[in-house]
């Protein structure tokens, strides 16, 4: 029979299938046809089919046949098919589990009239998800050779040798496709089959998943200790409005002085580990891009909410990114506060991630399980083949060739976050180091003088002249005494000389030797108390951070200064002439520049 | 709970956990609504979205395509055992470096096109030397990858002499 007659006799017995109209699979299926892989118990001709169907059906109501793939000549068919459906009935000993389960299959099916030559199929088991298919020894994986999941029940081995019967599926006359038999690929923009990477799939997905996690983790902790570090719950800290509901926990929570660089290395982590996770978050967003255009769009109510979860996820993360990467470059192109938009947004997003990962812990375990962790990056470029469509909507329908390896794809982006990596790191550490930071805001050199550092807020934005600074300048002192200081005075007092780094909330730090007058020295001759607290203010008249307080700790610790030195010699304008602040592990711009007066007084 | 299942399509924990993520969100958004420009954060976080999905990565996929069929790099898959045709691996010593390129200008396109206006007074420097810098790292990186190419051509057609290209 010619091949259309075929592939139409093939269509019409999935149509049957699809349909439950199973009576009509005798017009299809012969009276000596063979299934040469039949299910336990299934007898010959149509009957044995339709009691597999049958079998099928009762155990999956919505059971549904999609060809993928049909090459036919004039004898055979050749059939890539998926089968989906929901688990609503006992099917081979496990009872319901509501699970929809997905399947690939292979059939050919040989037409003759007349001929010794036999059919011959092969049905590549199903994989029920779950507990109870593990615990039944099914399993799928990608890229193997298809074997059979069970033997043939014992009496019924054939070999192609064995069989002296023939078969014949007879055609039916051309008829339209059924509902039930989906075009395989459809042509129209926004829908997954556009997508057609065969990289694509849940391993990929998860394994940028599995290497996006410990640096989120990073990135969310550092960020909140670095709001820790800013003491928020004392007067004029605040830049970002109030805690809310946090408040309590900011309030019994204080950033110790210790070790001086905490606050520096707590910044660089953040910062770093921001910039390593952008690739990888991008390659994350790729790779699972044609779920946005997944039908139906809406299943259920369930759905519905994971994927409004989603848009939190993905809006979450990009405006955190977004924000977060303009900030480092002083680049301010919205109409919001940054620092609570910034710090409000990544709940929004850490919200929606903890319910994205509670979903998604499953499919990345059976990603892992079914395909191996790292086998898959063994592959070459020549065995780089899709994952089965029905594993998850991400994976194309229609795959074209591979054009780089998974290997090879995953060895770019980890190569981009590592360099992104040692180029903040650059800034962050300093030193010779600071000049792998090529693009880095902070990865530039302003000379080899002892006031030629990083810059942070020149005299010039702050708003502060040489006037306001010159001979006539005082330090305002109060507590329970007053006293005003000249800076001569202030230099006639024991000084101290200590190496302390200025760590910035944007991630780059800078450590030089500083000499002034210690803080305790100061409260101690203004009359404070042991547990008062300290506010600076500055010579700049307006804009953040132009006051700062500080905790008894840090007013107490040896090495907090009012620094009027720097590298042996006078601060500059630029660096808080006549002087500055400088307390260890302290946010940067506490380190209060142009200091114009010091109040020492109750929290 | 058959009966909730069926109507929800999930578990009640499923419906909890959403409705814990979305209650976080909605204090977060409170909060920001307090700071007054709440309606520009809500632009802009789903202005990323959209810019993002429906804009760049499609355009990216678009620039994929043609780069792929100008380099003759869609025809049929290898054969196991055999090297990949030229064009692929043309077509990855471009793609890459470009890539990466891009993705640097993406994160740092304000310092490079001297867009950030407040840079000098925080730092005191100007913004001038990052176009350069961009370029110049955009360059290395494809000498490197034209080097690597032509290694990896060089080893191809020494293990496969005989093979027409």
């Amino acid at each position: 029979m010619s091949s259309a007659a075929n592939i139409a006799a093939l269509e019409r017995m999935a149509e049957c299938v699809n349909t439950g109209n199973l009576d009509a699979l005798d017009e299809v299926v012969d009276a000596d046809a063979i299934d040469h892989d039949p299910a336990p118990d299934q007898g010959g001709g149509p009957q044995g089919f339709k009691d597999c169907f049958v079998t099928l059906r009762t155990a999956f109501p919505d059971l549904e046949l999609a060809p993928v793939t049909v090459v036919a000549d004039d004898d055979h068919v050749a059939m890539a098919y998926t089968i989906t459906g929901t688990h609503e009935g006992e099917f081979m000993g496990i009872a319901a589990t509501g699970e929809r389960i997905s399947a690939r299959g292979c059939e050919i099916v040989r037409f003759r009239d007349g001929g010794e030559v036999p059919p011959a199929s092969q049905f590549r088991g199903i994989a029920l998800r779950g507990r109870r298919a593990a615990e039944q020894g099914y399993e799928q994986s990608m890229n193997t050779a298809s074997r059979p999941l069970r033997d043939p029940p014992d009496g019924q081995t054939r070999t192609c040798e064995d069989r002296p019967t023939r078969g014949r599926l007879r055609s039916a006359p051309r008829r339209p496709p059924a509902g039930g038999v989906r075009p395989a690929v459809s042509r129209s923009p926004f829908n997954r089959d556009v997508w057609r990477s065969p990289l694509r799939g849940p391993w990929l997905a998860s394994l940028l998943s599995a290497a996006l996690l410990p640096l989120l983790i990073l990135t969310a902790v550092t960020g909140f200790l670095s709001h820790v570090a800013y003491e928020t719950e004392l007067p004029g800290n605040a830049v970002g409005g109030s805690d809310g509901i946090l408040a309590p926990v900011y309030r019994a929570l204080d950033w110790p002085t210790g070790w001086a660089w905490l606050y520096a290395v707590n910044q660089s982590v953040h910062i770093v580990a921001g910039f390593a996770a952008a690739p990888i978050l991008l390659a994350k967003l790729w790779a699972v891009i044609p779920k946005l255009w997944e039908r139906p769009a809406v299943r259920s109510v369930a759905h519905a909410l994971e994927r409004l979860s989603l848009a939190l996820l993905v809006g979450g993360a990009l405006f955190v990114f977004v924000t977060g990467v303009f900030n480092i470059q002083i680049y301010y192109p919205w109409d919001f506060s940054f620092v609570p938009s910034h710090y409000w947004a990544s709940f929004v997003f850490l919200g929606a991630l903890a319910f994205h990962i509670a979903l998604k812990l499953g499919v990345m375990r059976r990603a892992f399980r079914d395909n191996g962790v790292v086998a898959p990056l063994r592959q070459d470029l020549a065995h780089t083949t899709a994952e089965a469509p029905a594993a998850s909507e991400s994976v194309p329908t229609d795959p074209k060739p591979a054009t780089i390896s998974r290997r090879g794809f995953v060895t770019v982006v980890g190569g981009t976050s590592l360099g992104l990596t040692v180029m903040m790191a650059g800034q962050s550490i300093g030193g010779p180091l600071r000049n792998l930071g090529v693009l880095a805001p902070r990865g530039r050199d302003y000379g080899s003088g002892p006031n030629d550092f990083q810059i942070n807020k020149t005299a010039v934005s702050a708003g502060v002249t040489t006037t306001d600074t010159g001979p006539s300048w005082t330090l305002e002192l109060s507590g329970a005494r007053q006293e005003m200081l000249t800076r001569d005075e202030l230099l006639v007092m024991k000084q101290s000389s200590h190496d302390l780094p200025i760590a910035c909330v944007e991630g780059w730090t800078t450590t030089q030797s500083w000499t002034g007058v210690p803080l305790r020295d100061l409260a101690r001759l203004a009359g404070a108390r042991q547990d008062d607290i300290l506010l600076v203010e500055s010579l700049q008249e307006s804009g953040s951070f132009r006051d700062a307080a500080l905790t008894p700790a840090q007013i107490s610790d040896p090495r907090s200064l009012l620094a009027l030195k720097v590298n042996g010699v006078d601060l500059s304008l630029d660096h808080g002439f006549p002087a500055r602040i400088i307390v260890p592990a302290l946010p940067g711009v506490h380190n209060t520049k142009w200091v114009a007066s010091m109040t020492f007084r109750s929290a | 709970m058959a009966g909730f299942a069926r109507l929800y399509g999930g578990g009640p924990l499923h419906l909890l956990s959403a409705l814990a993520s979305f209650a976080i969100a909605g204090y977060a958004a409170l909060r920001i609504r307090e700071l007054g420009a709440a309606g520009n954060v809500a632009v802009w976080f789903v202005g990323t979205i959209v810019v993002h999905d429906l804009l760049l990565l499609p355009l990216y996929s678009l620039v994929e395509r043609v780069a792929a069929r100008l380099a003759r790099a869609s025809s049929r898959p290898a054969r196991a055992g055999s090297p990949p045709p030229p064009g692929v691996l043309a077509l990855n010593h471009v793609r890459v470096p470009a890539m990466v390129s891009g993705l640097l200008f993406l994160l740092f396109f304000p310092s490079i096109l001297g867009r950030n206006e407040g840079y000098v007074g925080a730092s005191g420097l100007e913004t001038d030397v990052y176009l350069g810098r961009w370029l110049a790292l955009t360059g290395a990186l494809f000498v490197l990858s034209g080097v690597l190419y032509a290694v990896r051509r060089g080893r191809s057609r020494a293990a496969y002499p005989a093979v027409q290209r």
